[in-house]
């Protein structure tokens, strides 16, 4: 065993990055460390890395405790970290940067003679091609990752951690990658990789952990599993389903129609063609960061689509304003409750009001009307079973499943044919996600037509009557309640196929 | 939820707003009584001396609430860009523009005297918002901060009115003393705002009460004044619950440029009744207009208390200064350290306010 951590815990303000994790690594093992974004992954091994500090729980790293203070530390313990964003100076040469803060001398000057010749013995030695005196601005993006990994063997390092290496490369480079990581492994170093791409896990891993808000929720030897197990352990387990009758379907409500988004040049939405009925929940399946957020935000008016169509209750929606879309008949519960969907700052009523401050009896002629405000703000309260003290206390003082509840009360009330829902209940207790579920339900036996984003898969499994799924941008799969089991979906929303589970 | 809870939650809010601006001023004055101390003074007699200046006889209290009118108004001005998020400095420009459209104005418009001041006003109101609304439109269309627009805006402003009142438009006749600054030629009396009683202040004072409670009513009472503070508390709730923040954006810097334009036509019609080049400049109205509003936490009502009490402490600080023989630096010296605490919360509002809206304007990638 090379290092070992135990009983991490770490939070940030409220949130559990790392609750409870202990993991360890042995002597040329390559270690994989899966979850979603957000998951924990990469915090925990920050920690290793000495880049954050836990709250609590013990690292040993070769038999003796340790305490991290900076990478410094880590990097004195043997321990290297190839980031997801390199730290190479443009102007400087491959061997300049490898050898950065431990350069070799002679007198007061750098050794460049020795220093050429050092780093080509490294670049041979470990089979890592490169050529010492190339400027890393003419280097491309594998090169780059390259020279970051031979100043981590320059450091001679026994450990390597990789975070998320293959995000920035080409598939070439990517199996060049792969191939230096089996290399590193059989020459004795320790590898930690850290990644949510399943294949790749699977092409060079001898052990995986699988992580979930912030918990180790799985280990597994590769030879033990494959992607479809993996994939569900990520997402998570389906729980039992809701008793829900057959759907009472109506007209479409909402429709998308070859959507497409080009972000900074990059398609993030290719061809999105959807539509929900009335009285149905559908659900988006996917990953996060597979362009549901960017889906909804060209659907609810907050971001312009490039191109294609959204048609609210029939009529086309794309590219008009926030208040436009909401008047043709949509409500929108946001996917983060305090970046999106309130203003922590000001008073529940103040937030209860919101998209409605223009309508009778809440104002007449700009002139607003305070108590049907507070009634309002009262109501929903009531309605909802907020825990609150008063309508004039602040968004803020309300726990986190509250503030959901109210958000959830706040775009309900407004009784709209089309409901858009994203993560409806992330971060909440059971009490709190079950009162949301009932109330989607009871929306959709009267018939509103509802949209469920979710990266629980449990949550749209077990809600929606349709399910499709999301991968990088573009609609993989459609399902109907039933027709689909959660190992199926979770490879689609790896990026794999119905076949690959077989 | 009772009332009576209700009741103790909003004083205890109001003691919370309160506090921390009281301490300040508190402090200032401590601190001004150490100065006054070593100088060999006694503080007490020199700050009784400085309130029977200010407020003890009724032409002191005049002159206090004459130099508080544009004060205030310039403090209406940041209180109503600063709470729907607008980091707005540029009321001093405003200021200066809407006192010289009222004097331009006033002297040249063939019509009739009574006419003459509501049309002045207007002007200046005009002048104000339309200078107010370009760097809401340099924002806008170019991402230009407003703390850099607005502060290059003033100076432009300051130096545009400088070269009318020193060139084309300069009154030959007033300027017989050479040390004298530029002027336009002096307002018929018929076009000043007049004494509300023989003695007392001029009708500007009485118009920036009504400025104040529109303010007020705006903020309170309307629907625009719940948009522009949602807007203001957080911009990305207020663009998803559909808010047209284009809309907000122009609405909030025309009421702004209308309040410090205003401001600066209430100094011309009702104090000086001509244009006087830096009249608006050198006297820092605009500035202690925002120490105002930054003391009452944006609220107008506020903003109107603070703004009379500066201008107490400049006025008090002359009677002070003659009976006493203490400096009228001393004065300086409490209004500056006011202003220094002050700008810490103001740097930490803009600092928050330049952050959320670059949230808003990146999209959901925070």
């Amino acid at each position: 065993m090379v290092f070992e951590m135990r009983h991490i815990t770490k939070t940030y303000d409220s949130v559990v990055a790392n609750d409870d994790v202990s993991l360890h690594l042995n002597r040329g093992e390559i270690l994989s460390i899966v979850g979603e974004n957000g998951a924990g992954k990469s915090t925990i091994m920050k920690i290793l890395y000495g880049l954050e500090r836990p709250d609590s729980g013990e690292i040993i790293v070769d038999g003796k405790p340790c305490r991290f203070r900076d990478p410094s530390d880590a990097m004195a313990a043997g321990i290297g970290m190839v980031q997801q964003h390199f730290m190479l100076f443009e102007d400087m040469t491959v061997a300049e940067n490898i050898v950065f803060r431990n350069e070799l001398r002679r007198g007061p000057f750098m050794d460049m003679n020795r220093t050429v010749e050092t780093v080509r013995q490294i670049s041979e030695r470990y089979e890592l091609k490169i050529d010492p005196l190339a400027r890393i601005a003419d280097c491309p993006v594998g090169l780059r990752q390259r020279v970051e990994i031979l100043k981590i063997l320059y450091q001679n390092a026994g450990i390597i951690i990789f975070d998320e290496p293959s995000a920035v490369l080409t598939p070439l480079e990517v199996d060049a990658l792969l191939e230096t990581i089996r290399g590193l492994a059989k020459a004795g170093k320790s590898i930690v990789l850290i990644t949510h791409k399943l294949q790749e896990v699977m092409a060079v891993s001898d052990r995986v952990y699988v992580m979930r808000q912030g918990k180790v929720v799985a280990e597994r030897l590769a030879g033990e599993t494959d992607i479809g197990e993996l994939a569900v352990l990520m997402v998570g387990h389906p729980l039992a389903h809701y008793q829900i009758d057959p759907p009472k379907t109506g007209a479409t409500l909402l429709e998308t129609r070859d959507l497409r988004l080009v972000e900074n040049g990059r398609e993030v939405l290719s061809d999105v063609s959807l539509h929900v009925n009335a009285g149905e929940i559908v659900g988006i399946a996917g990953v996060s960061g597979n362009g549901q957020s960017e889906l909804i935000r060209c659907i609810t008016g907050l971001e312009k689509v490039t191109g294609g169509r959204v048609l609210v209750c029939g009529k086309d929606m794309a590219n008009r304003s926030v208040r436009e879309i909401r008047d043709a008949g949509l409500a929108h519960i946001s996917e983060d409750r305090y970046v999106w969907g309130s203003a922590p700052a000001g008073t529940l009523e103040e937030n209860t009001l919101m998209a409605r401050q223009d309508e009778t009896p809440y104002s007449s002629r700009g002139v607003m009307h305070p108590r049907a405000i507070r009634e309002y703000a009262l109501r929903l309260i009531r309605d909802f079973n907020v825990k609150a003290s008063s309508p004039a206390q602040k968004m803020s003082e309300l726990s986190g499943g509250n503030a959901q509840k109210l958000i959830v009360a706040r775009e309900m009330s407004l009784d709209t044919p089309v409901l858009i829902c994203c993560e409806p209940t992330r971060g909440i207790d059971v009490g709190a996600m079950e009162a949301i579920h009932s109330r989607l339900l009871q929306r959709r036996s009267s018939g509103a037509a509802i949209l469920l984003v979710s990266s629980e898969l449990t949550e749209i499994m077990s809600l929606s009557d349709r399910i499709y799924v999301i991968f990088e941008g573009r609609i993989v799969g459609e399902f109907e309640r039933g027709s689909m089991d959660d190992k199926h979906l979770g490879l689609l929303m790896v990026g794999g196929s119905i076949a690959d589970g077989q | 939820m009772d009332n009576e809870r209700n009741w103790r939650r909003t004083l205890l809010g109001v003691v919370d707003t309160v506090t921390q601006p009281l301490i300040a001023v508190l402090i200032s004055f401590l601190l001004g009584a150490v100065v006054i101390l070593v100088i060999g003074k006694n503080p007490l007699l020199a700050y009784g001396e400085m309130i029977r200046g200010a407020f003890g006889k009724q032409v002191y209290l005049m002159n206090t609430l004459k130099r508080a009118t544009p004060i205030i108004m310039g403090g209406l001005a940041v209180c109503v860009a600063w709470r729907s998020g607008y980091e707005a400095m540029g009321g001093e420009g405003q200021m200066i523009l809407g006192a010289m459209a009222a004097a331009l104005v006033g002297y040249y418009l063939p019509a009739p005297g009574w006419l003459r001041i509501p049309v002045a006003l207007l002007a200046a109101a005009a002048a104000g918002a339309l200078y107010s609304m370009l760097s809401g439109w340099l924002f806008e269309r170019f991402d230009v901060t407003f703390i850099i627009s607005t502060l290059m805006l003033n100076y432009i402003a300051n130096y545009f009115a400088a070269y009318l009142c020193n060139y084309p438009l300069r009154d030959p006749e007033a300027n017989v003393y050479q040390m004298q600054n530029a002027q336009t030629g002096k307002l018929p009396a018929e076009v000043t705002l007049p004494p509300v009683m023989k003695g007392w202040v001029h009708w500007g004072f009485v118009l920036a009460l009504i400025a104040v409670l529109v303010t007020w009513f705006l903020f309170k009472k309307t629907s625009f004044g719940y948009k522009s503070r949602m807007g203001g508390l957080n911009p990305r709730f207020a663009l998803y619950g559909g808010i047209n923040a284009r809309a907000m954006l122009y609405l909030v810097m025309i009421l702004s440029g209308v309040m410090a334009g205003l401001g600066g036509a209430f100094e011309t019609l009702g104090s000086k009744g001509r244009y006087v080049d830096q009249m608006i400049f050198s006297t820092g109205y605009a500035w202690t207009g925002m120490v105002a509003a930054l003391l009452a936490n944006m609220n107008p009502v506020g903003t109107l208390l603070a703004s009379v009490l500066l201008a107490g402490l400049a006025v008090g600080g002359s009677t002070m200064m003659l009976n006493m023989d203490i400096p009228l630096e001393v004065c300086n010296i409490i209004e500056g350290i006011i202003t220094l605490f002050m700008s810490a919360r103001m740097i930490r509002i803009a600092a928050g306010n330049m952050k959320r809206r670059k949230q808003a304007k990146g999209g959901g990638k925070a």
